[in-house]
């Protein structure tokens, strides 16, 4: 992905952080993966001023401590923070998480695939689409 | 004849009483007061006579011998005594040949032409007069006649009288019955009057406590009585009556109290089935997923490891554990069903069944058509797209001929569409057409059904039933199967009826 920029991992199930590592690894994705396991430690890490911002977050949604719902209303909430755009990769096709998701602005909502084939084909799916797609503008991110 | 019945019907009780005692008076002193009048009146024409004739008789016996000795001066002084009768009008003296011997005419009188000599017992009433003759006997032998004639004054006097009398009696009788007929009537119109007042006082406030006195032991003390019993029994029932009219309240407030208990309990159930759901939805799926992609990580990064049981229980494994997936969200996508209900709205089936034909896009030997036109139908959209995916996917999946036929077409009547979907399909053998509605059923009976999760049909059935539609099967194993179900349709608005034609 651009310049290659890190990726933010926000999962709190090891499986799927190794199936996202994985996947990462298979595709000979370049950008580092960070992973985090909730919400406040990712909110932490996005606030070290000495860490680069991340050029795209993979956000589940269902995680203790701080769920995906309640990140995503504290990202959108930091000036310096809402213009990283959100994907969120969960097991949840419930409507109303979809709703509360899209009001706060995601990029994007992916059901996580139960076949690794699957998997694979979806996070493929989102690196060419973010690869393609241009972000928004360096300062913006700051 | 009817205006004075209805009058009299219409008056009031009291004025009845007063008219009845007053007409029954009034007839009795009115017949009392004739029959009087009549007998009076037959008695003075009697004693007129009698007292006529004895006149006669006298004058009659004192003139025979002045008649004898033709003595006409003391017959002419004998008759002018009559003058002292101012009744008398003329008395006459006749011979015994006929011939007039002396008269008397009353003075003031015109002359009265005298009649023929009369018979000697002559009595004769006219309206004017009477007159009466007697023989004039000397020795008992008659010798002339004697004729006189008197007004009627005296007894027209004597009715004139007797009817001013009357008249003053039957006034007097008049009104002493009217005010003994006044006085007495509170006798009869008390109880009357209290009766009244009480059935009103009822009737208006409806206050069935109120009692009459009993007063007398006659009619209308009965009517009285009978009227306290009736109360009493009003009042018994109507004390029933709000009795049980309290405890229905009661009752209701209880229902309602009861209602709103059970609706809490429901909801508090249905937000934890939904919090069921929810957990389900993550926290069984995501372990499973993880199995998952561990075994297939196993498989891959090991397989020269693996012996070749090994990897075939690997896969054996990550197959339950797909299965496992898909019943998960099976069961998600049924109990989700009825618990977020969407607006429901004219949902066009042409469209749905088309969408649905090009979304699942049947390989190439088998052939989906719509015969005619499907209906608009009144239901929830989302819902109507999961009813034909399912139907037409599992038509797909099981179609076993070369040339796979499935055909969609609809009927309706009284705002009732009837969709049939059939296919030339395997079929379904008579003993599984209930259990294929029923959930997870098609998975342990049907063994060519390894790909179902056993949710589809079931599915079907549940949406179509929340719709208030009815689903039925038909098949005949190795003809094929046909879906016939129904869905309430939409009502074409006038304009609409117009435009459209049938067919």
């Amino acid at each position: 992905m651009h310049n290659n920029k890190p990726v933010l991992l926000v999962e709190d199930d090891t499986v799927d952080a190794m199936t996202v590592r994985r996947a990462f690894k298979d595709l000979g994705i370049n950008n580092p993966l960070h992973h985090v396991t909730n919400g406040e430690i990712a909110l932490i890490r996005l606030r070290d001023l000495k860490a680069e911002h991340p050029c795209l977050i993979l956000l589940d949604l269902n995680m203790s401590r701080m769920s995906g719902t309640e990140f995503l209303v504290a990202l959108k909430k930091d000036p310096s923070l809402r213009k990283i755009p959100v994907v969120v990769f969960t097991t949840s096709d419930e409507e109303r998480d979809r709703r509360n998701s899209f009001n706060l602005g995601v990029a994007g909502y992916i059901l996580k695939p139960v076949d690794y084939s699957h998997f694979i084909e979806v996070i493929r799916t989102i690196y060419t689409y973010w690869n393609l797609s241009k972000i928004a503008p360096t300062e913006l991110l700051k | 004849m009817r205006w004075p019945l209805t009058f009299f019907r219409d008056l009031s009780f009291r004025t009845k009483i007063v008219a009845i005692c007053m007409g029954v008076s009034v007839f009795t002193l009115l017949i009392g007061g004739l029959s009087l009048f009549a007998i009076d009146l037959v008695n003075m024409r009697e004693t007129l006579r009698t007292k006529l004739i004895t006149q006669a008789d006298i004058i009659g016996q004192s003139a025979a011998s002045s008649i004898v000795f033709y003595d006409l001066d003391f017959a002419s002084r004998l008759l002018s005594t009559l003058a002292v009768n101012t009744h008398i009008l003329s008395a006459i003296l006749y011979l015994q040949d006929g011939t007039l011997f002396a008269s008397y005419t009353k003075p003031d009188m015109a002359d009265v032409k005298p009649p023929a000599m009369p018979a000697a017992d002559l009595t004769n009433l006219t309206p004017l007069y009477l007159e009466v003759a007697r023989p004039c006997l000397l020795h008992n032998e008659q010798v002339g006649v004697i004729y006189i004639r008197s007004d009627l004054t005296e007894i027209s006097q004597r009715i004139r009288f007797s009817i001013l009398i009357s008249s003053a009696v039957f006034l007097a009788a008049i009104v002493a019955s009217l005010v003994l007929t006044w006085w007495l009537q509170p006798l009869i119109m008390g109880p009357v009057n209290a009766l009244t007042t009480a059935a009103r006082d009822v009737a208006e406030k409806g206050d069935y406590t109120l009692r009459v006195e009993q007063v007398s032991h006659d009619d209308l003390g009965v009517l009285a009585n009978t009227f306290n019993r009736m109360l009493d029994q009003i009042q018994q029932a109507t004390t029933k009556l709000s009795n049980s009219e309290q405890k229905l309240i009661e009752h209701r407030k209880n229902l309602e109290r009861q209602v709103k208990t059970r609706t809490a309990d429901l909801e508090v159930a249905n937000q934890e089935l939904q919090d069921f759901a929810y957990i389900v939805s993550h926290d069984l799926k995501a372990p499973l997923r993880g199995i998952n992609q561990l075994a297939t990580w196993i498989s891959e990064d090991y397989e020269p490891l693996l012996a070749e049981e090994g990897r075939r229980q690997l896969a054996l494994m990550r197959e339950r554990v797909t299965r496992m997936y898909a019943l998960i969200d099976g069961i998600l996508l049924y109990s989700r069903i009825g618990q977020f209900q969407e607006q429901r709205q004219e949902v066009d089936l042409q469209v749905i069944a088309t969408d649905a034909i090009n979304m699942l896009a049947p390989p190439e030997h088998i052939r989906i058509s719509i015969e005619g036109t499907l209906p608009f139908v009144l239901a929830e959209k989302v819902r109507m797209q999961q009813l034909f995916q399912n139907i037409l996917s599992n038509a797909i999946k099981f179609m076993d001929k070369p040339q796979g036929r499935i055909v969609i077409s609809s009927k309706c009547e009284n705002h009732i569409c009837t969709i049939t979907i059939t296919d030339n399909g395997p079929g379904i053998e008579e003993k599984y057409h209930q259990k294929i509605f029923q959930i997870f059923q098609t998975l342990n009976t049907m063994p060519q059904n390894k790909d179902s999760t056993g949710i589809g049909l079931s599915l079907v059935k549940r949406i179509v039933e929340l719709h208030g539609g009815t689903i039925n099967v038909h098949s005949k194993v190795g003809e094929g199967t046909e879906f016939i179900f129904t869905l309430e349709q939409k009502r074409l608005s006038n304009a609409q009826q117009q435009t459209s034609s049938p067919g």
